[in-house]
């Protein structure tokens, strides 16, 4: 309902925005190709048999429409291939009206309403875009890939509010908003076999920024409460279920001429009722982060490594109980993943990029499916994975 | 020696300082760092009389461009360049008007109402306003 009554609201916006004679025109667009090999061996996070893959496809185009100084149209499409990362195809990334209330030399203030990208994380809002990333993939214990489509935007509203002044930059975002979950979305996160459908009710985030004055730090604190719900199809064992998702994020970067340090802790409490049974209840209350260094070597040349720690429940960081709940079917590695990432990027022109990176895994709770795991084709607790990406941007 | 080693240290900073410059309807004398590095960063997207703000750049490459960073907004090229991607991939701005060369900002900056731009400090430039930047 939310979903459409934006959506009727921004075409309602938008027809009498262009029908006013008033307004300048003003079209800007770019966009991007970057086709890449990947391999993740013993792993089914590329696809099942784990071999060589050409499942590393970024295309997009987007293009902002200026009606007048503080109305803008902006959207975005992208066709994406990641094998098992994320549902291979084309969709609308983003399309909002974009309306700048205030505008200030100390306050800035945008209304943006329609289908708005996740302003929240460091990297959420832009993190199909290869070149504006630092690896070609993320640190899944925040950028989950299997979570990809609900976590990069929502369809709603969203504000954001700037301030600058003697203490620095301050920047507040908020949104509110739903997300539409294909049925291959849905069996991504809750498993192969389910049938049913999957609906994301409410999906609301804040978050806070903060860069003292000319400083080379910043942080933020962030803030997500999402709730789903699942409807199971009629020949299904499968209870109806119910999922809350509450999030809080602390994030800090530092950027210097040529190291760049950047960080992002979070804690996550899913609360499960449904789904193996109609009475079944549980509480996680997992935790994770990164630590990220990236050194510029030269404008041309680019160094990066990070560190990712994720555990499904902090009070059972090497799933010891978690294997024991399902009598020893799912092995304790499914409860924790632990990465060492590295790599190295090129800028073989202004236009073109090249990058590689290794990825040294232990454990396997950010591969999909996630409800129900895959412990057939994820029979390693250690595996790897190997990437090459080039770029192009137009 | 004294006053030649002074007198060289000054004719060195004022060929390397670089300068505001902008269309001349832009409705302003004067502009903070704060502001500048606002504008810059695409924050600012309004001048105080509601026109819009468009911003132009020589490319990153540019040993002007690289000063002009430095000096006036306190930020290295490629945080400039990061914070352009954000905006402009994410649908909240569009990256500053690139012009190839020195000629090319100069008649840029003329031709479109609301530009913002920069320039050697000793570099003429007739029928634009240049702006005083304050700390």
């Amino acid at each position: 309902m939310l979903k459409t009554n934006a959506c009727s609201a921004l075409i309602c916006l938008v027809s009498s925005l262009l029908g006013s004679s008033v307004l300048a025109h003003d079209l800007a667009w770019q966009g991007f190709v970057a086709q890449g090999l990947i391999s993740a061996p013993d792993s089914g996070f590329v696809n099942n048999d784990g071999g060589l893959s050409a499942e590393l496809t970024e295309v997009g185009l987007n293009g902002r429409y200026s009606l007048s100084p503080s109305w803008h149209l902006a959207g975005q499409l992208v066709y994406l291939n990641g094998g098992n990362r994320y549902p291979t195809g084309a969709r609308l990334d983003y399309l909002f009206l974009d309306w700048a209330f205030y505008n200030s030399d100390a306050w800035q203030a945008n209304l943006y309403l329609g289908r708005v990208k996740n302003q929240h994380w460091l990297y959420s809002s832009t993190r199909d875009v290869p070149f504006t990333r630092p690896s070609i993939v993320l640190p899944q214990s925040v950028y989950f890939d299997g979570f990809r489509d609900v976590a990069v935007g929502s369809d709603g509203m969203a504000l954001q509010l700037r301030h600058s002044a003697d203490h620095g930059d301050l920047t507040f975002n908020w949104s509110l908003g739903t997300v539409p979950i294909s049925s291959r979305q849905s069996r991504l996160l809750l498993g192969h076999n389910t049938t049913g459908s999957t609906d994301l009710t409410r999906d609301h985030k804040a978050s806070l920024y903060w860069q003292p004055q000319l400083s080379a730090f910043s942080v933020g604190l962030v803030l997500q409460d999402a709730a789903f719900t699942y409807t199971p199809a009629a020949t299904e064992l499968i209870s109806a279920a119910d999922f809350q998702v509450q999030r809080v994020m602390l994030n800090m970067r530092y950027q210097g001429e040529h190291w760049e340090l950047a960080s992002e802790l979070q804690q996550e409490r899913l609360q499960t009722n449904g789904f193996f049974s109609p009475q079944f209840a549980r509480q996680q209350l997992g935790q994770g982060g990164y630590l990220l260094a990236q050194y510029r070597v030269s404008p041309a040349w680019r160094w990066f490594s990070w560190l990712d720690y994720m555990v499904l429940e902090k009070d059972d960081r090497w799933g010891r109980a978690f294997s024991a709940q399902t009598g020893g079917a799912v092995p304790a590695y499914f409860a924790y993943q632990h990465t060492l990432a590295s790599g190295v990027s090129v800028d073989l022109t202004a236009r073109i990029r090249l990058q590689a990176e290794i990825h040294w895994n232990r454990g396997t709770a950010r591969l999909t499916p996630v409800i129900q795991p895959d412990v057939l084709t994820n029979r390693r607790e250690y595996w790897q994975l190997y990437a090459m990406q080039l770029m192009y941007r137009f | 020696m004294r006053w030649l080693l002074l007198l060289c240290l000054c004719w060195h900073l004022t060929l390397s300082a670089t300068t505001v410059l902008v269309h001349p309807e832009v409705p302003l004398d004067s502009i903070s760092q704060s502001q500048l590095r606002n504008i810059f960063t695409l924050r600012q997207t309004q001048w105080p009389n509601g026109t819009a703000v468009r911003v132009i750049v020589l490319p990153e490459q540019s040993e002007l461009h690289q000063r002009f960073s430095r000096q006036r907004l306190k930020l290295f090229p490629y945080q400039l360049n990061t914070i352009w991607d954000k905006h402009s991939f994410s649908g909240t701005g569009v990256r500053p008007q690139q012009a190839e060369s020195m000629a090319a900002m100069l008649q840029l900056l003329r031709s479109t109402p609301g530009a913002i731009g920069y320039a050697e400090a000793n570099l003429p430039h007739p029928a634009l306003k240049e702006l005083r930047v304050e700390n």
